[in-house]
């Protein structure tokens, strides 16, 4: 199959090549030769690490070569859905298995440092999940050491920076089409306990560590990251306060660690951005929306659409665009690399047929590092420590029912 | 019809309410989690010691069954079946070993049902306006037989040791919504046992049920059928560790002319099945038991199928009616079909099985 074909035919167009926003990679003349596939092991089984290894699954370049968890039960979940996968209760044993290249740690987030240390230190490539860690010094010790290994990929689950949508309203928004931005605003619903159960009552403390102040940056810290670094990214914004409040509203079952929160973060050039995020309310679910001078951009779902001011100067293309109704808006769809796909005669009109979860693509990016890298991903150590920092001080805002004023220099590495 | 289990029975109001039920003893506690997936209801009622662990576990639960609805929606272009019905068209596609091993029980299923229930039977449930738009088109004879070479276990083909699908048809497609629910439900029973769960219900839209344990007052779960099937007598199922699902032609069903077609299509002939008529299936696994309620509707009283899975079957075939309700088989011949079975029939209970 020629590259043209594959491009046309293939679900796996390579990100990197045919979706990024910056061209990088091969074009340094950098690729590496690797036969056949590349042996992955993911750290950590919980409900992440399960979508993790299954998506990894459905890519042939890759060997999901071993699952580790220290739970016995998540092991057994491992043996039914993968059963050709290693399992292992210690991450060293693939730590220490040279034919596995590439871990990924997806383990509760006060737990990825010594993780990843090692994993870098004994030569593996490393996907670790978002938020890095729970403390600045830890999340600054993981990006100091994969600063230290150039030559090794290292890449933050710091989804929305690898999902074509985001991508494509990147180039929106920065070529103005927002007008002049003027505020932001998002949200994170769902109504559930956030606590896991287990018939053992150490492992059911273990595996509520999202609920323990001790270990925890809560909600804003494990879910609102991806929201922040998502629209600082795509406003290119600098954070320089974060005010929070948080209470327990609904789940009042002894937890300390809020069910609820609502922030306000002052960013560079005045512009602020409201966030909220509850467990107590599964009203609207998940979204972005960016507003302008002009228009504002809604960002849901891995889709976005665009509602024009009438006062707006009109862009040539808004009326050949699909529109969808939004009570009494009319939102002009965003779809990525329309013009890509009327070359391969498919209707941008209609859903995307590459359509995949934010999961898939920042994953896609990570396999095809090893193939055409290496290169600087898009969420690399950098921009996966300066979220983290964010997301950890949103949490300390939070818990004070405070301010907490970002200085540049808790961002450097 | 509000889903409806006879253990618990009760009114929040009546004196000795505790925790949404009459039944359950002191101590013990009783939850109830919901969530919208498939385009259906999906409920788990958990019984234990601990209300919050309780509710832990059946959110645990809930979610699977949310996973299950985003990998399988053909609705949802992201997800793995709307991904095969793009991809896998045009040549083999990679897909993840649990999608595989679906598609394989899928398979195995039709040729055990000799293609009665078939997850590409899509086009034909289009042409016959049984997926919405146009609800009265009436396919010719030249129509159905260009679209049934788009449709049959054959056009699926499975390749285990490259771990890929490919559809045989360039328009042909999988719907897995014929056994979407069972599979959903059976991987959140898988859950709520490794959880330590003693006892709960889960079922979607009533009409696929999976019962753990016992219930709230130590008792198998019990699940009747609904009034439109057995009239002013009530089929009761005692249920432990064991799946129910209901299949009935009513429902979404459509008339053309003088002829009353169910939802349910026979994917040999590429026609509706017409009249009424209903099944229960009733055996260890949700998953069968949906796909196989929808089959034995298309065979009737094949007894192939009924002696290949012997004994997990419990079947009911009223005759085709042509009136506006259904014609019921009498509690008598239920119990006489159930005969060997642990099912029993009583005349105390009401309804909360609905057909799918």
């Amino acid at each position: 199959m020629d590259r043209r074909t594959f491009l046309k035919t293939g679900s796996m167009i390579p990100i990197a090549s045919a979706l990024g926003t910056r061209t990088r990679a091969s074009a340094a003349g950098t690729r590496r030769e690797i036969d056949g596939q590349i042996s992955v092991a993911v750290i950590g089984f919980g409900f992440w690490g399960r979508e993790i290894a299954t998506t990894l699954e459905r890519m042939p370049e890759v060997r999901l070569a071993a699952i580790v968890d220290t739970y016995d039960v998540m092991l057994t979940r491992a043996e039914r859905a993968h059963p050709a996968a290693a399992r292992k209760s210690d991450y060293r044993q693939v730590l220490d298995d040279a034919s596995i290249t590439t871990v990924i740690v997806a383990t509760p987030t006060h737990l990825h440092r010594q993780i990843v240390e090692d994993a870098l230190a004994a030569g593996k490539h490393v996907y670790c999940e978002a938020p890095l860690a729970a403390t600045v010094d830890d999340a600054r010790a993981i990006a100091k050491a994969a600063a230290a290994r150039p030559a090794q990929i290292f890449q933050s689950g710091l989804l929305m920076r690898s999902h074509p949508e985001y991508r494509s309203v990147f180039q929106f928004i920065r070529s103005g089409a927002l007008g002049m931005p003027t505020m932001a605003r998002a949200q994170w619903h769902r109504k559930e306990s956030w606590r896991r159960a287990s018939p053992n009552r150490q492992r059911e403390i273990e595996q509520n560590w999202r609920l323990d102040e001790e270990v925890s940056i809560g909600l804003v810290g494990e879910l609102g990251i991806q929201q922040f670094d998502s629209s600082l990214w795509l406003l290119d914004r600098r954070p320089e306060s974060i005010s929070g409040f948080g209470q327990v509203m609904l789940w009042d079952d002894g937890r300390d660690v809020p069910d609820t929160v609502q922030l306000v973060l002052g960013t560079t050039g005045g512009l602020k951005m409201l966030y909220d995020a509850t467990l107590t309310s599964s009203f609207d679910a998940a979204y972005e929306m960016f507003y302008g001078r002009d228009s504002t951009i809604m960002l849901r779902d891995g889709r976005g659409w665009m509602f024009r001011e009438v006062d707006a100067p009109q862009l040539g293309w808004e009326v050949y665009a699909r529109k969808d109704q939004f009570y009494r808006e009319r939102g002009i769809a965003l779809v990525a690399n329309a013009t890509s796909l009327d070359a391969q005669g498919i209707d941008p009109a209609a859903d995307d047929p590459n359509a995949e979860t934010p999961l898939y693509f920042a994953l896609r990016e990570f396999v095809e590092n090893h193939f055409f890298g290496p290169y600087p991903p898009a969420a690399g150590y950098k921009e996966g420590f300066e979220a983290t920092v964010l997301a950890i001080k949103a949490n300390e805002a939070v818990i004070a029912n405070g301010t907490v004023h970002l200085e540049p220099a808790l961002f450097t590495v | 019809m509000a889903p409806r289990v006879e253990n618990l029975t009760s009114d929040p109001g009546e004196p000795g309410h505790h925790r949404g039920t009459t039944f359950a003893p002191r101590g013990a506690e009783v939850v109830r989690l919901a969530a919208h997936a498939m385009g259906t209801r999906f409920e788990v009622v958990l019984c234990g010691a601990e209300a919050a662990w309780l509710r832990a576990a059946g959110e645990e639960a809930l979610h699977e069954i949310t996973l299950f609805h985003d990998r399988l929606s053909r609705f949802d272009p992201a997800s793995i079946v709307s991904r095969i019905n793009r991809t896998a068209t045009r040549g083999p596609m990679h897909i993840d070993h649990l999608t595989f091993d679906i598609l394989s029980r899928c398979v195995r299923y039709a040729l055990g049902t000799q293609g009665a229930f078939d997850i590409t039977v899509g086009p034909l449930m289009s042409a016959w306006g049984f997926r919405g738009g146009q609800t009265d088109s009436t396919p010719s004879n030249g129509e159905l037989a260009a679209l049934r070479e788009r449709v049959g276990p054959n056009i699926l083909r499975l390749d285990p040791d490259t771990g890929t699908v490919r559809l045989l048809h360039p328009e042909a497609e999988i719907d897995l919504g014929g056994i979407g629910k069972g599979l959903a439900i059976d991987a959140a029973a898988v859950l709520l046992r490794e959880a330590g769960v003693p006892g709960a219900l889960i079922h979607g839209g009533t009409s696929t049920i999976f019962a753990i344990g016992k219930g709230p007052d130590g008792e198998p779960w019990r699940v009747s059928l609904p009034a439109e099937i057995t009239r002013d007598d009530w089929a009761v199922f005692e249920l432990r560790d064991e799946a129910l699902s209901v299949s009935a032609t009513w429902g979404r069903s459509r008339e053309s002319g003088e002829v009353l077609y169910g939802h349910v299509l026979d994917p040999r002939s590429g026609r509706p099945l017409e009249g009424r008529g209903y099944s229960v299936i009733r055996t260890a696994s949700a998953c069968e038991a949906d796909a196989l309620s929808t089959a034995l509707l298309v065979l009737g009283s094949s007894e192939l199928v009924l002696h290949r899975y012997r004994p997990s079957f419990v079947r009911v075939e009223p005759a085709p009616a042509s009136d506006s309700e259904p014609t019921l088989p009498q509690p008598g011949d239920l119990r006489e079909v159930l005969g060997g079975s642990s099912g029993t029939i009583s005349s105390n209970g009401s309804p909360p099985a609905t057909p799918n």
